[in-house]
């Protein structure tokens, strides 16, 4: 059943599926379907998006820098996360167009055209990912926040020898 | 600098689009090198006509596309 299933997904073509991280079983309501009298069959194969998949900004890095790579007019070697399409890649709209519809086939999503328009470089486009699916635990503590808790926790210790 | 007048901005973005269209149709297709061709065709048409200035060249060209990607879409459906 989970072959077919990935052979089902598979059998479009396209690049790389998300990795199945967790091990319980797809949450399929197995459906009784009646061909004639004599023959009942369970059919329990309804193809279901992998929505148990568990999203991570590691696994949506490889997974954009990888289709980046795998661009034909974008030069491998010369990829970083922040190397701007237009500028140090030299890619047109036209390219940033495709690179978009090769990201919404890979991540099962729309993106719109004003989005788009704001991918300059790939660290754009993970960031809009990462919003996307909420995740945040890439993103560092404000300093702020940090000189808060240092002042709360002597202001504590002061009260504490008091 | 080259200035773009509005109408040529609204007409730029709906020439992304039916590139847009073109794209997502052409994921669909099974074959790689099938789709690899009929993606460097769509390339090759799209920079010819790239420096058009006139709108209503423009227009055509954007209506050719359209149908072209119509009959793809068909030809997909008989295929499937």
């Amino acid at each position: 059943m989970l072959s077919t299933t990935i052979r089902l997904l598979m059998r479009s073509g396209t690049l790389i599926r998300p990795i199945i991280t967790t091990v319980r079983p797809l949450s399929i309501k197995p459906t009784l379907i009646n061909f004639n009298e004599k023959r009942k069959t369970l059919i329990n194969e309804i193809p279901r998006r992998w929505s148990h998949v568990h999203y991570t900004y590691p696994m949506i890095e490889s997974r954009v820098m990888l289709l980046l790579r795998l661009f034909d007019k974008i030069d491998p070697n010369s990829l970083k996360l922040d190397s701007k399409f237009v500028q140090d890649l030299g890619l047109d709209s036209l390219d940033i167009v495709e690179i978009t519809a090769a990201l919404e086939d890979e991540f099962w999503t729309e993106i719109a055209d004003v989005d788009s328009d704001h991918f300059l470089t790939p660290r754009h486009i993970i960031q809009y990912l990462c919003d996307k699916y909420d995740i945040y635990e890439h993103i560092e503590a404000v300093s702020a926040g940090k000189e808060y808790l240092e002042e709360a926790k002597a202001a504590a210790d002061r009260a504490h020898h008091h | 600098m080259k200035q773009l007048s509005l109408k040529h901005f609204i007409i730029r973005s709906q020439a992304i689009a039916l590139y847009r269209d073109i794209m997502r149709t052409l994921l669909k297709i099974q074959d790689q090198d099938y789709r690899k061709e009929m993606r460097d065709w769509a390339r090759i048409e799209f920079n010819r006509h790239r420096t058009l200035k006139d709108l209503g060249e423009i227009r055509t060209q954007i209506a050719l596309g359209r149908r072209n990607l119509n009959e793809l879409k068909l030809s997909m459906q008989m295929a499937s």
